[in-house]
């Protein structure tokens, strides 16, 4: 399959590659997976008192699309409200790298994960 | 053969019971015998609606057979017999813990080429993959014949997770076998 130039550029150069601590009181993590393609998809962020994200990093395992589509988001995180973030819907991804059809099930992974993410970090705020 | 084949469930066709351990000898022989009472020559003198109908028939036997050979299809369409549906792509939730496992894993693949003797390495996760399958697949059916089908259906979709990192560690054995020669 040809991948676009974009998703050729997050592929080769991986934004945000890492790994946070994921029992900090600050770090959400979000965990999702693939079964169609056993994709695994770690997405963790770092948020400031004040709500916002002050950096995210992201760890995957599957094609170059999933790849990507998790990279992409990692940057487009930064500076964000957790409202905010949460706004990043799968469309949005695969427009941005022009995924074909049938690889459009990887930005679903990556608007999944921000879900999560956020959701972690919001279960330790509230505990 | 009669046309009744096509109201059959894949079991009903190889004439096992609908369970995940069916004898696959078993439903291999009678795919042989099927495909041959089918085969298109046999029509070679028969009207056009008839080689048709053979036609159909030989592929819905061979979609029977390779979905009842296959562990993880199979076990696919015994809960969609149920009425669950396997195909979604966008379901992502999973068990986390399953899924850090997942990812650790992964990433010992990854590492594995730096270790001093990695095929053997990676043949030990074979074996841990191995064990994994064959835990879920006990998983799978007992959790079916209790119609606790929606813990099945979690069963099987770690499944696919196991048979994808199975496939990774047999690709890169292939790739250091290859360079070692």
């Amino acid at each position: 399959m040809a991948y676009s130039e974009k998703v050729m550029d997050h592929y080769e150069n991986p934004r945000n590659v890492g790994t946070m601590d994921k029992n900090a009181p600050n770090v959400g993590t979000g965990m999702v997976g693939a079964p169609a393609c056993g994709d695994v998809m770690r997405l963790q962020i770092q948020v400031s008192d004040d709500g916002i994200i002050e950096n995210a990093v992201f760890k995957t395992y599957g094609c170059g699309s999933a790849i990507a589509s998790s990279s992409l988001v990692t940057e487009w995180m930064k500076g964000k409200t957790l409202e905010e973030a949460r706004k990043i819907k799968n469309m949005d991804i695969a427009e941005e790298l022009a995924l074909p059809p049938v690889k459009v099930h990887c930005s679903v992974l990556a608007e999944d994960a921000i879900s999560a993410a956020v959701e972690d970090y919001m279960k330790k705020k509230g505990s | 053969m009669s046309v009744d084949l096509f109201n059959k469930s894949y079991f009903d066709i190889f004439n096992v019971p609908l369970s995940y351990d069916i004898d696959l000898n078993k439903v291999g022989e009678i795919y042989l015998k099927l495909q041959k009472s089918v085969h298109p020559d046999r029509y070679a003198n028969s009207g056009d609606q008839e080689k048709r109908i053979a036609m159909q028939q030989t592929s819905l036997i061979n979609q029977a057979f390779y979905t009842l050979k296959d562990p993880v299809s199979r076990a696919q369409y015994m809960l969609k017999l149920k009425g669950l549906d396997m195909d979604s792509e966008t379901d992502t939730t999973m068990d986390a813990e399953f899924l850090m496992e997942q990812m650790e894993f992964r990433e010992s693949i990854m590492e594995v080429q730096d270790k001093s003797d990695p095929l053997s390495e990676l043949d030990s996760m074979l074996a841990v993959l191995g064990k994994k399958m064959d835990g879920l697949s006990k998983d799978f059916t007992n959790l079916f014949v209790n119609a606790s089908y929606d813990a099945a259906r979690e069963a099987v979709r770690k499944m696919q997770f196991i048979i994808k990192a199975k496939k990774e560690v047999n690709e890169l054995s292939e790739k250091l076998e290859d360079e070692l020669m």
